[in-house]
């Protein structure tokens, strides 16, 4: 069991290791596949748009945009654009990232299932909904915010701080577990055995993958609820006892 | 292996993993998302049109409708009038018929009765002037001699002269043979104008 694992680990961690500048070259090769496969699919919906007889990408492509923009219409216009952009691409780019590793033969793993992407996620996202804050409350404002009461700050702070940690190490998780878990069942299950346990799974990992995504998004848009000011941010996910009240904790 | 890099220690692929999600996010932000929001706005404006037009269209539906009711029920009304009026040129008419028809009825009947009278009269007249020349010519024929028979011929014409230029005129056209002849117009008015006037009573 422990040279299995460490076949896993040697096959999930193979990059180099005693650089000055180490990089996942599996993670960045899946991303860029990820990234252009997005890309393309997406100015390809774009440049086919048709407004009377749209094909079943562009209903896909424009029912989740929709749900998006329902979700925070009420903000204003360029915060809702925002919003709006960044949590469709993300849920995109996660599904797109989540599926990589379901194309057969290409032996790509799923780049989510990395850390470092992850997190660059979560950083992204933070970042973004920070600069809003400070844009819409003012440097002034913003830093206030943190200081109503003030003996909470510590507290806020500290929330702050763990939000992207927790926002990337859930996406990494989820990403990781099923990539060992295919590992796992192909390594463990003789081949004629792993096929139905191997589509199972697959299936399964498909809907996580998307499910994965969604929150990612939606907790996306939840931060960026979270620190816009109640006057400002009326989305329609945040719960009614909250709305005009304290962020979700 | 583990302890080298593990899978929970971002590295520099952090760096490049940000800097591909930007790239992607300001290509979407760019090229995608504007597309995508303009074909659908302008999808909601054509639904928005649709359902305008056919609210328009709808109303104009009821209008119309109303419209032929409205026309429906005036050519209703006119017909009903047309229909009334009809009726009563037809009542006027067959008022104005029956007066008609009863006038000249009347007048009909009026003539008939006096022509009756006056064939009457003739009849009589000629039936007087047969009988008078039966007497006249069996008085000739037990008369003896000529002067009798003028002397009876001028008394019958004396006679006759003293009854009427007419019963003259008509016995002495009876010296011809009786026959059917077409009565003089002063005899006709005179029986018209000896006749009585016609009772409306006895034909109603």
């Amino acid at each position: 069991m422990l040279s299995l694992v460490g076949g896993i680990e040697g096959d999930l961690i193979a990059g180099p290791a005693a650089t000055l500048l180490p990089v996942q070259w599996h993670t960045v090769l899946g991303t860029a596949c990820v990234g252009m496969i997005l890309v393309t699919v997406a100015v390809w919906v774009a440049t086919h748009a048709s407004v009377r007889h749209p094909g079943s990408m562009q209903v896909i492509w424009e029912g989740t945009l929709s749900a998006v923009d329902r979700s925070v219409d009420r903000t204003p216009g360029w915060i809702r654009d925002r919003i709006a952009t960044l949590a469709l691409t993300l849920f995109w780019f996660i599904v797109a990232a989540n599926w990589l590793h379901l194309i057969p033969g290409t032996g790509l793993r799923a780049p989510t299932a990395d850390l470092n992407l992850t997190l660059a996620l979560a950083l992204i996202v933070i970042a973004a909904v920070h600069l809003t804050a400070v844009q819409v409350r003012g440097i002034r404002g913003y830093l206030s915010h943190y200081l109503r009461p003030w003996w909470l700050s510590p507290v806020k702070v500290i929330e702050e701080l763990l939000k992207p940690v927790t926002l990337g190490l859930r996406l990494f998780g989820m990403a990781f577990a099923s990539t060992l878990m295919v590992l796992l069942i192909g390594e463990l299950l003789p081949p004629h055995f792993a096929v139905l346990p191997h589509a199972m799974w697959t299936l399964f990992d498909l809907f996580i993958g998307l499910i994965q995504a969604y929150v990612f998004a939606l907790l996306t848009v939840l931060y960026f609820d979270a620190a816009l000011p109640a006057e400002v941010n009326q989305t329609r996910i945040r719960p009614a006892h909250l709305r005009g009240g304290e962020a979700p904790q | 292996m583990i302890t080298d890099t593990t899978l929970t220690t971002p590295d520099a692929t952090l760096l490049v993993e940000l800097a591909a999600f930007l790239i992607v996010l300001m290509i979407m932000a760019k090229f995608v998302l504007p597309r995508l929001r303009t074909t659908v706005e302008r999808r909601q404006r054509s639904i928005s049109d649709s359902l305008a037009a056919a609210d328009e269209a709808e109303r104009r539906c009821a209008a119309a409708e109303a419209e032929a009711r409205r026309v429906l029920a005036a050519a209703r009304r006119q017909a009903r009038c047309v229909t009334n009026s009809a009726r009563a040129t037809k009542d006027e008419l067959i008022t104005e018929g029956r007066r008609e028809g009863l006038a000249e009825y009347r007048w009909r009947a009026g003539q008939f009765v006096r022509e009756r009278q006056r064939d009457e009269e003739l009849m009589r007249r000629r039936l007087a002037i047969e009988s008078t020349q039966a007497l006249v010519n069996a008085i000739r024929e037990v008369s003896e001699n000529d002067s009798q028979r003028a002397r009876i011929t001028a008394l019958v014409a004396k006679a006759m002269m003293s009854a009427g230029g007419a019963h003259q005129d008509a016995w002495l056209t009876s010296q011809r043979p009786l026959s059917r002849q077409p009565v003089p117009r002063h005899e006709e008015s005179a029986i018209g104008a000896a006749s009585p006037p016609f009772d409306d009573r006895s034909v109603e």
